[in-house]
C-alpha cells in the first residue's frame, strides 16, 4: 500500500517535490508507466543481420532487440527460462541462438527453448520444452515505425499509431530527410549519467526559459573569442551551433510549443535553433534526385526542435541525434545518445550532427554539464523545508485558447509542455493507463 | 612501419619532462599555458570507444582544436556557468612512457604513455585512468603537439560529467 494520494501530488499549477523524491513513487512509475507505456528499444538499424542482437532495459527490466533467421526483428525478455540469469550479457554480438551461461538451456532467435541439457531429469515433470514459460518470452507487444522500434510490457494499451499521434510526423521527417527514405545507426553511443530524477531530464527538453540563461556562459566565451580574432575571420561552424543556444525570449517564444496527447510535445514546426544552419549543397542535390524540388522543400520545412516521445525518447528534425532515458533509481538517470546517417546523404551531414553531439550533449561538453548542474541543484534545492510545490503555471491563461486539433499549442517559453506531461503522469500513475 | 627513433638519454629526458609540464598545467587549471603546448593545427581527442578511429564521423567525449579549446578557456570558471560554481581540482600522474614501434608519417614523434588521474568536483574524487598518445613535432628546445589521444578505460562506458581536459 503507498502512502500518497496521486491526486493530492498534483495541481494544475504546480505538483509536488516527492515526484522528484520519493522512492515509493519512483516504484510505482515503473509499474505504471514505464511497464504500461510504449518504449523506444533501438533502431531496426543496430541488428543489420540475422543473429544480430543489442541489449538494453525498459526501466530496470532487461530486454534483448534481436534479428531473426527470416529477418524479423523480435524484442524479448532478457531472461532465462530456468532460473532467470540474464543470457545475452553483451551490449551487442551476433549470435546463431541464444544460450545461458549457467546451465546451458538453449534458445531460438524468437526466444523459443531449443534445448535444456541432461534432459531425462525432467522426466515424468510436466516440464514441456515447448511451454512458453521457459522461453526467453516475447515482450508482450513490439511496433516498427520507420525502423524505430517501441515495445511494451504491457498486452494493454493504446496501438502504436494511437499513442504517437502527431509526434509520428518528427519520426517520418527524420527518415524522409535521408534521400533514401532510412536511416542507419554509427558508432557507440554516448552514455551520460546523471543524479537527477528521469522527470527532470523529459521537461528540460521543452524547456525553453533556461537555454538563455544557463547555457549564457559558453556563448560569451565564443563571442569573446571572435571579438579577439582579426577582422575578417571566417565565422566557424561551431558559432552556428552554439550561439543560438543564447536566442531570445522572443525567438523561442515565437518557436511555439505543442502539447500532444499521451504527454507528448515537440517546440518549433517551421523554425527551431536549427533552421540557421548552413545548406551542404551536396545533400540538396541528393534530396532533389531522390524526392524532386517541391518535396524536398516539403520535407525540409518541417522544422521541429526536441519532440518528447513520452517517457523514453525525444528527437530532432535537423539533428541526426536521439536521446534516450533510462531511469535508473529515484535520482539517477542514464542518459544516451545516439547519432545516425542519413542513408543517402553525404557524410558532411553526419559530421556536423557529430559536432554538434560533442559541443552539445557529451558529458565533457560546455553545455550539457550546465543542464546536469541545474536538474542537481533541483534535488539540493527540493530538499528545503520552505515549500513543498514545484511550480509550473507560466502561460497557464493561454492553455486553452491555443487548443488546436493536433494539439495545444502555446507561446515557446510558456510550461505547458510540463502541465501536459503531469496531467497525463496522473493519469498512468493513477490507473497504469493514459487515455488522453 | 618506421624503425624507432634513435633517442640520446637528453631527448628522453626532455620528451618526460614535455609530458610532466603538460600535465601540470592541466592540475593547475592553466590553460592559455596548457594552449601553447599544442601546434597550430594541434588537437586534443578523447574518443567515446576504444576502437575508434574516425573523429568526425564517430562520436567523441571531446575532440578539440585551438578554437574550441580557447572558447573553452575562457568558459572555464564562468560566472554565468551553473556546473562552474564548483572548484575543479585534478592530480594527474604518467608512467610508462615509450616510443612504439609504429611511428606516424610526416615526422612527428609518438609518445605513449599510461595515466591516472583523480578530479575533485561537486564533494567527489573521480579516478580516470587509460593510456595517451601524444604525437609531438620538435619546436625551438621543446616539443609542440600535434594530436593527443587520450584512450580512458571505460570510454564506452557510462560517463559522468568532465569540466577539463584530463
Ligand atoms: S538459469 Fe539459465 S540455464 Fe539455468
Ligand atoms: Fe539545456
Amino acid at each position: 500500500m503507498v502512502s500518497f494520494e496521486i491526486s493530492d501530488l498534483i495541481q494544475e499549477n504546480r505538483i509536488d517535490k516527492s515526484v522528484y523524491l520519493d522512492p515509493e513513487i519512483f516504484e510505482l512509475e515503473m509499474q505504471n508507466i514505464w511497464a504500461k507505456a510504449w518504449i523506444f528499444i533501438g533502431h531496426d538499424s543496430q541488428v543489420p543481420h540475422a543473429g544480430d542482437f543489442y541489449t538494453t532495459d525498459i526501466g530496470r527490466s532487461p530486454v534483448v532487440m534481436v534479428r531473426a533467421k527470416d529477418g524479423q526483428v523480435h524484442v524479448l525478455h532478457n531472461r532465462c527460462g530456468h532460473k532467470g540469469a540474464k543470457v545475452a550479457g553483451k551490449k551487442c554480438g551476433n549470435v546463431a541462438g541464444f544460450r545461458c551461461p549457467y546451465h546451458g538451456w538453449s534458445y531460438k532467435l524468437d526466444g523459443a527453448l531449443r534445448g535444456v541439457p541432461n534432459r531425462h531429469g525432467y522426466e515424468n515433470t510436466d516440464f514441456d520444452i515447448k511451454d512458453p514459460q521457459f522461453s526467453m518470452t516475447p515482450l508482450a507487444r513490439v511496433a516498427n515505425v520507420r525502423g524505430f522500434v517501441f515495445a511494451s510490457l504491457s498486452p494493454e494499451g493504446p496501438s502504436i499509431e494511437e499513442f504517437l499521434g502527431d509526434a509520428i510526423a518528427t519520426i517520418n521527417n527524420v527518415a524522409d530527410r535521408a534521400p533514401e527514405g532510412e536511416i542507419e545507426i554509427v558508432c557507440s553511443p554516448l552514455r551520460y549519467e546523471h543524479d537527477c530524477n528521469w522527470k527532470m531530464f523529459v521537461e528540460n527538453l521543452n524547456d525553453a526559459m533556461h537555454p538563455m540563461v544557463a547555457h549564457a556562459s559558453v556563448g560569451q566565451a565564443a563571442k569573446s573569442y571572435l571579438a579577439d580574432q582579426p577582422e575578417g575571420t571566417v565565422y566557424p561552424k561551431e558559432a552556428e551551433i552554439i550561439f543560438p543556444f543564447g536566442s531570445s525570449y522572443k525567438f523561442f517564444d515565437e518557436m511555439k510549443v505543442t502539447a500532444l496527447k499521451y504527454g507528448h510535445s515537440y517546440m518549433g514546426g517551421q523554425s527551431s535553433i536549427h533552421t540557421g544552419y548552413s545548406d551542404i549543397p551536396d545533400y540538396m542535390d541528393a534530396m532533389e534526385a531522390a524526392y524532386g524540388d517541391t518535396k524536398t522543400k516539403e520535407i525540409l520545412s518541417q522544422n521541429r526542435h526536441n519532440t518528447i516521445i513520452y517517457p523514453s525518447f525525444t528527437l530532432k528534425d535537423a539533428i541526426q541525434a536521439m536521446r534516450v532515458v533510462r531511469p535508473v533509481s529515484v535520482d539517477k538517470t542514464i542518459i544516451e545518445t545516439w547519432h545516425f546517417r542519413l542513408k543517402g546523404a553525404p557524410d558532411e551531414m553526419l559530421k556536423r550532427t557529430i559536432l554538434y553531439s560533442r559541443l552539445i550533449n557529451s558529458n565533457a561538453s560546455m553545455v550539457g554539464p550546465d543542464d546536469w548542474d541545474c536538474y542537481r541543484r533541483m534535488h539540493e534545492g527540493l530538499q528545503s523545508h520552505s515549500s513543498k510545490w514545484v511550480d509550473m503555471r507560466r502561460g497557464l491563461s493561454a492553455d486553452s485558447k491555443a487548443t488546436q486539433s493536433k494539439g495545444a499549442q502555446s507561446f515557446g517559453t510558456s510550461d505547458l509542455s510540463f502541465r501536459n506531461q503531469y496531467r497525463v503522469w496522473a493519469k498512468y500513475m493513477n490507473t497504469g493507463t493514459s487515455d488522453a | 612501419m618506421h624503425d624507432l627513433m634513435p633517442l640520446t638519454i637528453e631527448d628522453k629526458h626532455r620528451i618526460e619532462g614535455f609530458l610532466y609540464e603538460e600535465a601540470l598545467c592541466l592540475d593547475e587549471a592553466r590553460l592559455d599555458d596548457w594552449m601553447s603546448l599544442y601546434s597550430e593545427d594541434g588537437v586534443y581527442w578523447m574518443p567515446a570507444s576504444p576502437a575508434q578511429t574516425c573523429p568526425l564521423t564517430e562520436i567523441s567525449i571531446l575532440y578539440e582544436d585551438q578554437l574550441l579549446m580557447d572558447i573553452r578557456r575562457r568558459n572555464l570558471g564562468h560566472a554565468l556557468s551553473p556546473s562552474m560554481d564548483y572548484p575543479i581540482r585534478g592530480s594527474r600522474i604518467i608512467g610508462n612512457i615509450h616510443l612504439p614501434k609504429t611511428q606516424p608519417n610526416g615526422g612527428a614523434i609518438r609518445v605513449c604513455s599510461t595515466f591516472h588521474a583523480q578530479l575533485y568536483y561537486r564533494e567527489e574524487t573521480t579516478h580516470f585512468a587509460g593510456k595517451y598518445t601524444h604525437d609531438l613535432v620538435a619546436k625551438a628546445e621543446s616539443y609542440s603537439i600535434v594530436r593527443k589521444r587520450v584512450d580512458l578505460i571505460n570510454a564506452d562506458g557510462v560517463q559522468r560529467n568532465l569540466l577539463i581536459y584530463i
